[in-house]
């Protein structure tokens, strides 16, 4: 999890956890699932987010191999936000 | 699951030159277009509009800068938004050739005088409309869920395809003079249906998509939106019928003005309630949105006092009024939205694959935020400026505030080239 606050949505300026994007981190033996969602479904940045998060955990040591889910239930809203990001985006 | 999600989102975005053929084509015409602005300043204030260098300008903004942004935009984002692939990037790419000739050739003939050659460019133009048209009309067959940015982009298209044929009447009627008197309804029905039924249209649809992502607003009523675009279909439809069957006078007219008003209202009110419910910051890009908002509704509530006769008749009004439309309302949005789109485009094609590999930078460290913002504010001194001097009809003043929307024209082209060579 915390590897992947190293992915960032460029848009918003804020990595992928704080925002709230992912739902879900399954760890079994070097096999890591992970189901993430976007803030919205026709966000352009899709492939960008889910491919870069997939990348990051199968750099990190131990990790056989990676699967990054994109889901949109439930859908994102804004109170998934971290304290951290909304003080970071001005607006709670 | 996985894969099928990423052949989707690579299959639908078209390749990066496409979108940067027109958006870059556009940019290089919104420079022409505020130089020769200046150049001009003397002629707006001692003629009549419908003469050669001003519907010359008019269309290097409305064709030039204007459609060739929304065409460029629209490649790139209609199969995201719409989730569909363009039809054929080949035909998009022939398309901006014919294009190309067809306005260069069409605002010179204009600005020379040399009106004969109109009608062909003209027709040229109509040619490279069409292709534009089978090429969405043929990507948005295959759209499996509709929503109202959708019904709106389908309205705007629409309207687009009127526009130009009606456009071509007029360029024949220059040559000829076939349509006698009945030429300022043709006029009036024309500029109606690009300016509202066109651009207007297709803005404030992509608005209601692009706003709350940016914005990352959430929860808030829909209702205004929709009913905006009811409202503002029926008057836009009321003023065009109204301009070309009747001689453009009457209670029908009075009608139809007050329901765009009504629908200009109601759109303003949707933008409201979005910003009211973000949770970020205004950035650049919101900033020009919200101002251009404004602009539209001073231009709405000129319009409307001018249907209730309250205002004095006068070519002033009517370049107050157009320039309040085409500068402050529809170019001000463009310039926002482009702070976001080229960016992005240039991002993603040099570091979407780079994400989770090494560290990539951030959307807003693709331009100098603090230059842009400062572009902000000169447009819009600018284009207060502007607005104000032809409202008192002084020609210099109109050249002095039209000298700062070139100054701001110029930076923001310096960020646009930036973001895309960052
Ligand atoms: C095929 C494309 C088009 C053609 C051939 C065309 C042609 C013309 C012609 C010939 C006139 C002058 C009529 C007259 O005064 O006798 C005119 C006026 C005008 N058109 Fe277009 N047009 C086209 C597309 C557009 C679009 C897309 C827009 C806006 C987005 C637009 C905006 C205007 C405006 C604002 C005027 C009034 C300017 C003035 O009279 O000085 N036109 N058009």
């Amino acid at each position: 999890m915390e590897a992947l606050k190293k992915v960032y949505d460029p848009e918003v300026g804020l990595n992928i956890v704080d925002l709230g994007l992912i739902y879900d981190v399954q760890i079994e033996g070097g096999k890591v699932g992970v189901k993430m969602t976007l803030t919205t479904p026709s966000c352009p940045l899709h492939e960008s987010l889910v491919k870069g998060a997939e990348r990051t955990i199968q750099a990190l040591p131990g990790v056989a191999q990676a699967r990054v889910e994109l889901v949109w239930e439930p859908a994102w809203n804004p109170d998934m936000m971290s304290e951290e990001a909304r003080r970071h985006l001005g607006r709670g | 699951m996985r894969s099928s999600q990423e052949s989707l989102a690579t299959a639908l975005a078209p390749s990066l030159r496409l979108p940067f053929c027109y958006l870059f084509a556009a940019l290089a015409a919104f420079l022409v277009l505020n130089l020769l602005f200046v150049i001009e300043r003397g002629g707006f204030s001692s003629s009549f509009f419908r003469q050669g260098q001003v519907m010359a300008l008019a269309h290097l903004a409305a064709l030039g800068w204007i459609t060739m942004t929304a065409m460029g935009a629209m490649f790139q984002l209609i199969p995201v938004v719409l989730e569909v692939p363009l039809w054929s990037e080949r035909l998009g790419q022939v398309q901006f050739w014919v294009y190309l000739v067809g306005v260069l050739g069409f605002v010179g003939s204009l600005w020379s005088l040399r009106f004969t050659w109109a009608p062909l460019f003209a027709f040229v133009l109509f040619l490279a409309l069409s292709q534009f048209l089978l090429n969405l009309g043929m990507t948005l067959v295959g759209v499996r869920r509709w929503d109202w940015t959708g019904y709106h982009i389908v309205a705007a298209l629409l309207y687009l395809a009127a526009t130009a044929f009606l456009g071509l009447l007029l360029a024949l009627n220059l040559g000829t003079g076939f349509l006698g008197p009945q030429v300022l309804g043709f006029l009036k029905g024309h500029v109606y249906l690009a300016v509202w039924g066109w651009v207007s249209l297709l803005i404030v649809g992509v608005s209601y998509k692009l706003l709350p992502m940016f914005a990352l607003s959430h929860g808030y009523s829909e209702g205004a939106g929709k009913a905006s675009f009811v409202v503002g279909n029926l008057g836009v439809l009321g003023l065009f019928f109204g301009f070309i069957l009747g001689d453009g006078e009457g209670i029908w007219l009075l009608a139809s003005s007050l329901l765009l008003f009504l629908a200009i209202l109601l759109y303003a009110v949707q933008t409201y309630l979005i910003l009211k419910s973000r949770r970020r910051k205004l950035d650049v890009a919101l900033y020009h949105s919200g101002a251009a908002i404004l602009y539209l509704l001073a231009a709405a509530v000129l319009g409307i006092l001018s249907s209730l006769g309250l205002l004095p008749t006068g070519f002033q009004f009517y370049y107050t009024y157009a320039y309040l439309g085409l500068m402050g309302w529809i170019s001000l949005f463009i310039v926002g939205q482009m702070y976001k789109i080229v960016p992005f485009l240039a991002w993603f094609h040099k570091y979407s694959h780079k994400v989770g590999l090494e560290p990539v930078p951030l959307m807003k460290d693709m331009f100098d935020e603090r230059l842009a913002m400062a572009q902000f504010y000169l447009m819009n001194l600018g284009i207060l400026g502007t607005s104000l001097a032809f409202l008192v009809n002084n020609g210099r003043a109109v050249g002095v505030f039209g000298f700062l929307v070139l100054l701001g024209a110029v930076i923001f082209i310096y960020n646009m080239v930036t973001a895309y060579r960052r």
